[in-house]
């Protein structure tokens, strides 16, 4: 019924619903309650599949052409665009001089909903530029590039066809999962034709090894096995499916079968030790393109890539084997994964390997270790959600049952089944576990945008703070110049400095009439003479550690000559700053 | 460019006949190409393109298959050479042995049976852009190839490349007086330069540097060359992470990702070989137990200890028919042999196939066979240095590149640049001289072609030890009422077991298949219709299946397959009356 209003509502002419008699109350600030009429109307209650996700994205384009910009950066194994949607004001200059976030979704096929995140995101930015201070500055002053599916085939397959909720993980490309030769020749069957892949269960009267719950006939539980020989009558037989390649496994070689988070080049481990790591790093074009992309965009400050499930904001390592990331680094990952909790009721930040598992080869660990840039995993949606108070809850059904009917479950029946004969198969839809209801699906959208936002919001802001030139006598002058970084994030990560990734930060003073006898880094704030000075060109003064977090650096360069000079700071994670100086 | 062509017609002429040269050269990149247009022409070949090298330059590979019986059941040998410019002079060894293996075909029983047994694959060059820097002139080693990169992290790249400065057409070295110099004249040879050993009291007097200028002014010197990832360590195996010179990220290289991809693409190669500066067949490699999958990732370091008996006596066969004494390298980070080995699960045989020897003895009388390197060597000694050289029996402290030099002294080659001085524009007064290039790395011609004979020897020797599993039926017993017990054995013979115990851990060896195809009418009892063998022992490996048949009416038609990627086929027919 909502979804059949929302389609008369579009087909309403424009001009008669915005002349509507309500429109004065609804000029409050955005996402407050009271707030005006969007340009671009979406229905954030729901998922959607890849082709909607374009549809989405490119709507918004239209609506805001200067603003939004779209770049095919691939394809995926089965032809489908991995699109960047780029948000740039081409009026404050053009995208790669400019600090950027990155922000991608669903490489996991099953795991969408970031897809959605990644169209709230695009959609808050627009439709409150120009109208609430805060996002104008931020669209004005940085970039974002938005990838919503790493994974289109797979969410495609996920929403299209048959599956439970936790596979279609993988991308398409066949592979031999059972090392018999043959491709993908055993996937899981959808053996009642309802859509989804549920369970097997068969009777087996004192034979079993499952027994059905007392309170409700729809939860199986394992019998224990102890010395009271308790005996079950029910057999679980796994994912719904039949042998097709007559091995005698059932589902051993489904679709693709490898994990393109396990792809990445920073602590990749091969396939005997990390599962789905591929032959080699970034063997699936989906990967290839990205990892590219990212080498020709050194402007890229920040990192969020979106998964699901478990409330979690994840940051590396993924392997004990690494260590410890630098302190300095630590201080900005920490303080905005202890904001994201505080945004993120029932979400909770933690380490990789030391919290989830280890993860040999994954994104956000490439993205921090290999190009030193801060970055977060979101794993989207948690049960914590939906029973805040998981004492009082009774078990899994209890929601379904009160907030769904029951919608979400495939209660059990009976199938024939060629191989086990007379079975029965039943439990949750595919769409439930993983992926939040309808109605909580705007709040997880909207919050992790604003976590997006918070995390964008602290790339690196240069500023020079004073600029002076002492005279020595004679025709020799000391400039003295402090750089300060507003934001929390370092202009170079410890990690960039430590393992020299990408360009170092460059001091510069120049002046037509100028010669730089010397400068360096001021290591005393009171003492002048104390300078680290440099072994030679000392005009342009390069700094592996550029300007840390909320932290400033005081140069001071002696110069003969007089007239206009210019000193600078130039750096890939924040814009250039210049100031004009002169010596009388 | 000439005298290249010119060597290379009289291989022509002689090719007819799978004889050996006498002499073997280098090939550039046309004389390659020549070779491999050349080879094209013949029935047993397909050349094929492996795409174009950072550099743009093409990159080839060859097949060689005979056209007798069924090709897609033979195993393969691929051949690898060529992986980084100084070794260019491998890629002569490989086309030679294509060439030998073409032209005697059909007229030496031995080739013609080793080709009708085992397809060839080759890569010649991988490192073409290296091997192109082999006819540069002036002349340098150049070990780096791939993406550019800012070594010394000016901001700038390639600014600081290696350069000829006194002008004689060879990058060489210069040595500096300087007080923060760390080296010193070996007294062993003053040719020879020594870093002091200031544990002993040494002090350093000189700095060494790669021959080239200050352009950037940074103090250092010819720090950073245009093209210089270095393409045989952008492999995924045990790879650099941030590293420019390992390249971005592993497969970085175009040449990698497209070698990666033919591997891939290859199931049926049981065995490579690699001519390069690693080697695992002289030396005593470097081998571990397997602990089984590592929780933490650690990386494992050496060959398996099961391999390693197999690879001790491919070593032990190996040095009986080359009698090679070049260890070479031990695995290093991101190669091409070790992506083969630890996560193909291929053996792969690292083949260093020669060194300057360093067992050189010196003469001890005066003779009158003194050459004019060794009188240069005398004239040019001061006193302290002749002291020091006097002494140099009881010093075990002579240096590697001395002991190179007296070998290089006594076979007449003129492998050094004697150091002469020169104005430097920003050093002041340097010495230029040092190692020509390819001196220490080039075998030359002559010994070329007699280390190719042996190593094509070599490899004829190998393809019986590829493993060929074999199906022997054991017994077919009538239990009555139409029920027969039927059990065959696979065998294999060969030394190689069907594949590595690195090839079971990274689950890239490939199991062999055993089909039972019943008739119309013939039902199974017990026992599988498709069965596979994850493993197979070598010299005398034995795995034997079982089933029950049930044949009801005329049963003939019954058999029994083995199908394999890598290691042939056979079948064994029931007859059942």
């Amino acid at each position: 019924m909502q979804a059949l209003l929302c389609a008369l509502a579009l087909l309403l002419p424009q001009g008669e619903s915005q002349a509507t008699p309500d429109a004065p109350l609804q000029t409050g600030p955005d996402g407050l309650a009271l707030h005006r009429p969007k340009k671009v109307d979406i229905a954030f209650n729901r998922l959607y599949d890849d082709v909607e996700i374009y549809a989405l994205l490119d709507k918004i384009l239209a609506a805001y052409p200067k603003l939004v910009s779209m770049q095919v950066i691939g394809q995926s194994i089965e032809g489908r665009e991995l699109r960047v949607y780029t948000i740039n004001n081409p009026d404050t200059g053009i995208d790669t001089e400019k600090p950027a976030m990155w922000i991608d979704a669903n490489v996991h096929g099953n795991e969408i909903q970031g897809g959605e995140v990644a169209v709230y995101l695009v959609w808050y930015l627009m439709e409150n530029y120009g109208t609430t201070e805060r996002v104008t500055s931020l669209v004005d002053e940085f970039v974002f590039y938005v990838l919503p599916m790493v994974n289109p085939d797979g969410r495609h397959h996920w929403i299209h066809e048959v599956h439970s909720p936790h596979s279609s993980r993988t991308g398409y490309k066949p592979t031999d999962n059972d090392r018999d030769g043959a491709f993908d020749e055993d996937p899981a069957d959808d053996l009642d034709g309802d859509g989804n892949i549920t369970m097997m269960r068969k009777y087996a009267p004192g034979e079993g090894t499952h027994r059905i719950n007392q309170d409700d006939p729809r939860i199986m539980e394992r019998v224990p096995r102890d010395d009271r020989h308790l005996r079950g009558d029910w057999l679980m037989l796994g994912w719904e499916g039949v042998d097709n390649d007559g091995d005698g496994s059932i589902n051993e070689d489904g679709f693709g079968g490898y994990d393109m988070n396990r792809a990445w080049p920073a602590l990749w481990r091969p396939e005997f030790i990390q599962y789905g790591a591929g032959p080699y790093p970034l063997f699936w074009p989906e990967t290839r393109c990205i990892a590219d992309f990212l080498h020709e965009h050194s402007n890229v400050a920040a990192v969020q890539s979106f998964h699901n499930s478990g409330g979690m904001i994840l940051r590396g390592p993924g392997g004990e084997i690494f260590g410890k990331y630098p302190r300095k680094d630590l201080q900005v990952f920490d303080e905005l994964g202890r904001d994201g909790e505080l945004m993120l009721p029932f979400y909770d930040y933690m380490i990789i390997w030391k919290d989830l598992y280890s993860v040999f080869g994954g994104f956000v660990t490439w993205t921090y270790e290999g190009l030193g840039i801060i970055s977060f995993t979101n794993e989207l949606m948690t049960s914590a959600r939906l029973f805040p108070d998981k004492e009082k809850a009774p078990d899994s059904h209890w929601f379904d049952d009160n907030l769904h009917l029951g919608a979400g479950f495939v209660d059990w029946h009976p199938v024939n089944h060629p191989f086990y004969g007379e079975i029965e198969l039943g439990g949750f839809r595919k769409d439930v576990g993983r992926v939040p209801p309808s109605f909580l699906i705007e709040e997880m959208l909207h919050r992790n945008a604003l976590f997006c936002i918070k995390h964008a919001a602290a790339m690196p802001r240069v500023e020079i703070k004073s600029a002076l030139v002492t005279p020595l006598g004679g025709d020799l002058a000391a400039v003295d110049v402090i750089f300060e970084n507003l934001s929390l994030i370092p202009t170079r990560t410890a990690r960039a400095a430590q393992e020299g990734i990408g360009a170092a930060d460059c001091f510069t003073l120049e002046g037509p009439d100028i010669v730089v006898l010397a400068g360096g880094f001021r290591r005393d704030r009171w003492r002048p003479e104390r300078i680290d000075l440099a072994e030679h060109e000392p005009a342009r003064l390069l700094s592996e550690d550029g300007i840390g977090s909320r932290s400033q650096v005081r140069l001071r360069w002696i110069v003969r000559g007089s007239g206009p000079l210019t000193v600078g700071w130039s750096g890939q994670k924040a814009r250039d700053v210049q100031q004009a100086l002169a010596i009388p | 460019m000439l005298p290249v062509l010119i060597s290379l017609l009289a291989g022509l002429v002689c090719a007819s006949a799978p004889q050996a040269e006498e002499e073997l050269v280098v090939l550039d990149g046309a004389a390659l190409q020549a070779v491999l247009v050349e080879l094209g022409a013949s029935a047993l070949v397909e050349v094929s393109g492996l795409g174009r090298s950072r550099g743009g330059r093409a990159i080839q590979t060859l097949k060689l298959s005979s056209a007798v019986g069924d090709e897609t059941a033979r195993p393969a040998i691929l051949v690898v050479a060529g992986l980084d410019g100084p070794h260019a002079y491998t890629t002569s060894m490989a086309v030679s042995f294509l060439r030998q293996l073409v032209a005697g075909y059909g007229r030496d029983e031995r080739i013609t049976s080793f080709l009708d047994s085992t397809t060839v694959y080759c890569l010649p060059r991988l490192d073409v852009d290296g091997a192109a820097a082999r006819f540069a002139q002036p002349l340098a080693e150049v070990m780096g190839t791939g993406r550019g990169i800012d070594n010394d992290r000016d901001g700038l790249r390639g600014e600081d490349p290696p350069a000829d400065v006194n002008g004689d057409g060879w990058v060489t070295r210069m040595r500096v007086v300087d007080p923060e110099g760390e080296w010193i004249i070996d007294p062993a040879d003053p040719r020879a330069m020594k870093k002091a050993d200031r544990a002993a009291g040494e002090v350093g007097r000189f700095k060494n540097y790669g021959e080239g200028y200050d352009r950037d002014g940074d103090e250092r010197v010819a720090e950073d060359a245009p093209l210089d990832a270095v393409v045989n360590r952008n492999f995924p195996r045990n790879w650099t992470e941030n590293d420019g010179a390992a390249g971005r990220y592993p497969t970085d290289e175009p040449g990698v990702l497209a070698m990666c991809d033919f591997i891939l693409a290859h199931t049926d190669i049981a065995l490579v070989l690699a001519y390069g500066d690693e080697g695992n067949l002289v030396g005593k490699p470097e081998t571990q137990k397997d602990a089984g999958p590592s929780e933490r990732g650690s990386v494992v370091t050496g060959i398996f200890e099961e391999d390693a008996k197999v690879y001790a006596e491919l070593g032990k066969r190996y040095r009986k028919i080359t009698d090679n004494k070049s260890e070479g390298l031990g695995e290093q980070p991101g190669s091409l042999q070790g992506w083969l080995y630890h996560h193909r699960g291929l053996f792969t045989l690292n083949i260093s196939p020669w060194a300057v020897p360093l067992d050189a003895k010196a003469k001890t009388e005066e003779g009158g066979d003194e050459d004019e390197q060794g009188a240069l060597l005398k004239n040019s000694k001061t006193s302290a240095e002749q002291d020091d050289a006097e002494s140099q029996d009881d010093s075990p402290e002579a240096s590697d590149d001395s002991k190179r030099l007296l070998w290089l002294d006594q076979n007449g080659i003129e492998a050094h640049v004697p150091w002469t001085r020169f104005d430097h524009p920003e050093l002041g007064e340097v010495e230029i001289g040092g190692f020509k290039p390819y001196a220490l790395v080039e075998p030359g011609p002559a010994r070329l072609a007699k280390i190719t004979a042996v190593h094509f020897e070599h490899l004829l020797s190998l393809a019986e030890l590829l493993p060929r599993p074999s199906l022997n039926l054991i017994e077919l017993q009538d239990l009555d009422s139409g029920l027969f017990e039927v059990s065959v054995a696979l065998s294999n013979r060969a030394l190689l077991p069907l594949f590595s115990r690195a090839g079971e851990r990274s689950r890239t060896g490939s199991p062999v298949q055993v089909h039972l195809d019943l008739p119309q009418g013939a039902e199974l009892i017990a026992g599988s219709l498709r069965t596979l063998v994850h493993g197979l022992e070598g010299a005398g490996g034995r795995k034997e299946l079982r089933w029950l048949i049930r044949f009801s009416g005329a049963g003939s038609g019954a058999q029994i397959r083995l199908e394999s990627k890598h290691a042939g086929r056979t079948k064994v027919a029931l007859e059942v009356n």
